[in-house]
């Protein structure tokens, strides 16, 4: 329950950021009241300023994530300080949030994500939140880290403790399950555990468009193509009929569309997401994004589309018309930095891997 | 050996009756959708059959002393009737009906019939039982020489049935209820009217309320979707009827997904109703009065009134299956709206005008949502500058550069300045306008978009002529604002009324942020901030810029008496901070309080003194 501010001049700022719908400003209008009642002396309201900021990042995605991060550490901070009156248990969900996010950034050590997780996990247990989270966010950091033998390790321990309070959604978990048997090549036991979000048997606000097309392509592996593009089709509208398309949800279905003599289809995608990569943040995002992109547009140009018009994409164009090689070319470099700095943070080469593997893994029979 | 579940039927009746639906009043649609489901019947056994339902109350005097007993609604219908078999496979079997079939059927018929039936549960007579404590049906099957049969049910699950000899009932359903004591609200006679022309004023049958002498028509000789488009004054008195507002503008939607109907209406004020904004028809019968999940989420200025013969309803009949159809037909209706919006634009703008000076914010946010939309509108965009409003596309066509305040504050905080100066800054501070004019930047590569903050004005003005003069001036203030991270200087600027002016980068705000926020986090959290957002080499250092053409400024230059020289910087630093609109701390206001009575009494000094 929020309280009123002491000061009229913060009130006023907290109460015409509550009126507006998800935008950028409406989160700078938190953080202001945040710090300036702070700067008044007022915590209990700027506690509530920055849980709200915090609160809005689970629907809308396009914030600062050094002011989301910065949030996060200030209301621990002063949750440790007085507990009773800040309760770690508002914010804690975001810490999961933090913590696969902090992973996708190369310039956060791995020994800072290690510590991250047991962070987390001693302050959901604190909370009575219970394990799993922590479990979880552990195998998450291990599959990011491309240390996918550990994660396999851990996933029975992961699988036979309870469900708990801090757990995440039931969709969110088996997509999460999914992921990591595809990144351990066990295709066929990641389908069967897809059973439940093919069926549409579980869903969330990001499962299952966040995974269909992972599982389009395993489907295809498998031999399944008719199945592989059903997911192919619903995942990709699912994601165009979100309010707020994200753009970072598209690349493997491009892909598909490309790999699978859908040009038409792929050219369009491209057309819409491609001027909105500025929104694409961290390192994992962006590799996964741009190598995808780059082999969708090297399929393009060997399906015989030359170019494509598109409007000014940072970093890859300044609008017009640009030739499908030159995108290819583009776009793999950016791919290569970033899974460059990723492999060195992990001290692995994963990331390069899974680049080299890629035209392999995705690649359909030529259509009929 | 299997076992079969056991049911409670008492248990059911009541779950069926009192806990599947959101009001009570949902028994006059149950009783009108099954009559008209039984004319609809009929007329596939005779194609010219006259359909009629009568909806009639009675009050019937009851006890001894003369005191009118409780209310009676006989809704008839000349539909197809029932036999005695019928009565007892289909009244008295719960969620047994004559108009559930398998899903194969059901879709073969609605794709070939689309007057198809609008009940498939089989418990829609049981909503009676809200408001009455027994249901007494009357029936004559209109197949053959049906005998007319009495059936009657309780709440308890108890019935009985009886063939009655009366051969002058003619073929159709008469359906008695009594209303129980405290729901006799719904048995009068305007009540029932509003009820029946709410749900069932746009079925295609004749539809009558009757009490004693008074009798009312509900059926419409038109339903709106079937209006022409052109017809503007219809649609507009059909909106205003059924969603209580005079729209800006009126468009048709046709969906194949869900096969809709209708028109969408374009609200004249912001304020988006809770409930009753919209209505979504299933053949005719009202059954949301939102159009939950077919409406955009984005599009909360517009209502609409539309017909599905193609969506599911769910077992209630108050809202339709989220299903994949929903979905599609939910894209299809957005769809619509963009192309409209699109097309005012194009071929109307006088009145995309009048849609944007209501929705400006929805019609934005748009904007950012849909890039072709956004291409579309971009050019009519207005933004706030500090030069007064321009849209984007005149702006565009004169200038290669655009100056961005991001936020709010930082507009206030340059606008009396950058006004005087006749610089022109954007406020990105209003909802959407950030994301609005990083694509009108993304569009149009060739205009570049520069955030621009207080720290960069104090920039565009020159130095003093004769800057050491102000040498003392500053060697004072260095000291008093060395503590607070800032560094004094001197520029000229407009107004001269203005002595100093607070520069705060943006990125000296937010580092300023971080580093309080770090001082109070863990060692860990400490490294992470750090990796994130690493404190850059340099950065916008942070300024009271004292204004060298300001008289206050002038004469405070020529004061001997340092300690004097110091109380003006902190009373200029203090006002500084406070014209700019930053936070002000408790310290702040003792220097101002402390500074203002050592000026007044020196002033009074000085005074008593000359």
């Amino acid at each position: 329950m929020r309280g009123e501010a002491a000061d009229p001049s913060v009130q006023v700022l907290l109460d015409e950021a509550y009126q507006l719908p998800e935008c950028t400003a409406r989160n700078t209008l938190f953080e202001r009241a945040a710090v300036l009642a702070e700067t008044l002396g007022d915590l209990d309201i700027a506690w509530e300023a920055r849980c709200s900021i915090l609160q809005a990042s689970e629907t809308y995605h396009d914030m600062r994530f050094e002011n989301l991060f910065l949030s996060v550490a200030w209301c621990l901070a002063l949750s440790d300080r007085d507990p009773e009156r800040f309760p770690a248990s508002r914010v804690l969900w975001q810490y999961k949030w933090v913590a696969t996010t902090a992973a996708e950034y190369a310039s956060i050590s791995a020994d800072v994500l290690r510590r991250i997780v047991d962070d987390m996990n001693t302050r959901f247990l604190g909370a009575g939140w219970g394990p799993r989270a922590g479990l979880h966010k552990k195998l998450q950091i291990l599959k990011t880290l491309n240390r996918h033998d550990e994660a396999a390790e851990g996933l029975e321990q992961w699988r036979t403790t309870g469900r708990d309070r801090g757990a995440d959604c039931n969709a969110c978990e088996c997509a999460f399950e999914v992921e990591l048997l595809l990144a351990l090549g066990r295709d066929e036991e990641a389908v069967k555990r897809a059973a439940p979000l093919i069926r549409g048997r579980l869903s969330c606000s990001t499962v299952p468009q966040s995974i269909f097309d992972e599982i389009a392509f395993a489907q295809a592996r498998l031999g399944k193509l008719d199945k592989a593009r059903e997911l192919f089709d619903r995942g990709r509208r699912l994601i165009a009929g979100m309010d707020l398309p994200d753009s970072d949800l598209i690349d493997g279905y491009l892909l598909f569309a490309a790999s699978d003599g859908q040009g038409d289809l792929a050219e369009s995608l491209l057309r819409i997401h491609l001027p909105r990569v500025g929104k694409i943040y961290s390192d994992e995002k962006r590799c996964a994004w741009f190598a995808n992109v780059a082999l969708a547009a090297a399929r393009l140009d060997e399906a015989g589309h030359g170019s494509i018009e598109t409007r000014p994409a940072p970093g890859v164009s300044d609008g017009g018309v640009i030739s499908t090689r030159q995108l290819t070319e583009r776009c793999q470099r950016i791919a290569d930095q970033h899974a460059e700095a990723l492999d060195l943070r992990n001290g692995n080469d994963g990331n390069a891997r899974w680049i080299r593997e890629l035209p392999e893994k995705t690649r359909l029979p030529a259509p009929a | 050996m299997p076992e079969r579940f056991q049911v409670d039927l008492s248990g059911i009746i009541d779950l069926a009756a009192n806990h599947m639906y959101t009001t009570p009043e949902v028994f006059v649609r149950e009783l009108i959708q099954n009559a008209f489901d039984a004319i609809t019947m009929r007329r596939r056994l005779d194609p010219s059959h006259e359909g009629r339902v009568r909806l009639e109350l009675t009050s019937p005097t009851g006890s001894d002393d003369g005191e009118s007993g409780s209310p009676v609604l006989c809704v008839h219908d000349n539909g197809i009737g029932l036999t005695v078999d019928e009565v007892h496979n289909l009244l008295s079997t719960v969620g047994g009906s004559s108009k559930r079939e398998d899903a194969e059927k059901v879709a073969e018929r609605i794709a070939e019939d689309k007057d198809s039936l609008l009940g498939r549960f089989g418990i829609g007579l049981l909503s009676c039982f809200m408001v009455t404590d027994e249901i007494v049906v009357v029936s004559r099957s209109a197949r053959g020489n049906g005998t007319p049969v009495e059936w009657r049910g309780g709440t308890d699950g108890r019935y009985s049935v009886r063939e009655l000899p009366d051969s002058t009932i003619q073929p159709g359903t008469s359906v008695y209820i009594t209303a129980k004591d405290d729901e006799s609200e719904h048995f009068e006679f305007e009540t029932l009217v509003d009820h029946a022309r709410d749900y069932a004023e746009m079925l295609p049958v004749r539809i009558t309320v009757r009490a004693g002498d008074a009798e009312t028509l509900i059926s419409q000789e038109h339903v709106p979707w079937s209006i022409d488009a052109s017809d503007e004054v219809a649609l507009g008195d059909v909106c205003q009827t059924r969603l209580g507002f005079k729209p800006l503008d009126t468009f048709p939607i046709q969906t194949d997904a869900g096969e809709i109907k209708g028109y969408a209406f374009i609200r004249p004020d912001r304020g988006q109703p809770w409930f009753g904004g919209s209505r979504l028809y299933s053949h005719g019968m009202l059954v949301d009065q939102n159009a939950h999940g077919l409406l955009p989420r984005w599009a909360t200025f517009i209502g609409c009134i539309l017909n599905t013969r193609g969506l599911r309803l769910t077992a209630s009949r108050e809202s339709v299956h989220q299903d994949d159809d929903l979905r599609a037909a939910e894209s299809e209706v957005s769809t619509a709206i963009r192309n409209r919006l699109a097309r005012l634009l194009r071929n109307d703008r006088n009145r995309f005008a009048s849609v944007m000076a209501v929705h400006d914010t929805e019609i934005r946010g748009l904007a950012v949502k849909e890039p072709e939309f956004f291409d579309l509108v971009a050019d009519f965009l207005e933004f706030e500058t500090t030069q007064g409003s321009i849209r984007f596309g005149e702006y565009r066509h004169e200038h290669e550069r655009m100056l961005v305040a991001r936020t709010a504050e930082q507009y206030r905080r340059i606008y009396p300045v950058a006004k005087v100066a006749g610089l022109r800054v954007f406020n990105a501070g209003y909802t959407y306008h950030e994301e609005l004019l990083a694509l009108a930047a993304q569009k149009h590569p060739e205009l570049e978009l520069v955030a621009f903050d207080s720290a960069d004005m104090t920039e565009t003005w020159p130095d003093p002529d004769a800057p050491e003069r102000f040498a003392s001036l500053l060697g004072v203030a260095r000291g008093v604002l060395e503590s607070r991270g800032c560094e004094p200087v001197v520029r000229r600027f407009a107004p001269a009324e203005t002595p100093a002016f607070y520069a705060l980068g943006l990125d000296a705000e937010f580092h300023d942020q971080l580093d309080r926020t770090k001082s109070m986090a863990s060692q860990l959290w400490n490294e992470i901030l750090d990796s994130l957002a690493p404190r850059p080499e340099t950065l916008t250092p942070t300024r009271l810029c004292f204004n060298a053409d300001s008289p206050l400024v002038r004469r405070v230059i020529e004061i001997e008496d340092l300690d004097l020289v110091k109380t003006a910087v902190e009373v200029m630093f203090v006002q500084a901070l406070m014209s700019g609109q930053h936070p002000i701390t408790t310290t702040d206001m003792a220097l101002l309080h402390d500074g203002l009575d050592r000026l007044l009494s020196a002033a009074v000094v000085g005074r008593a003194g000359g």
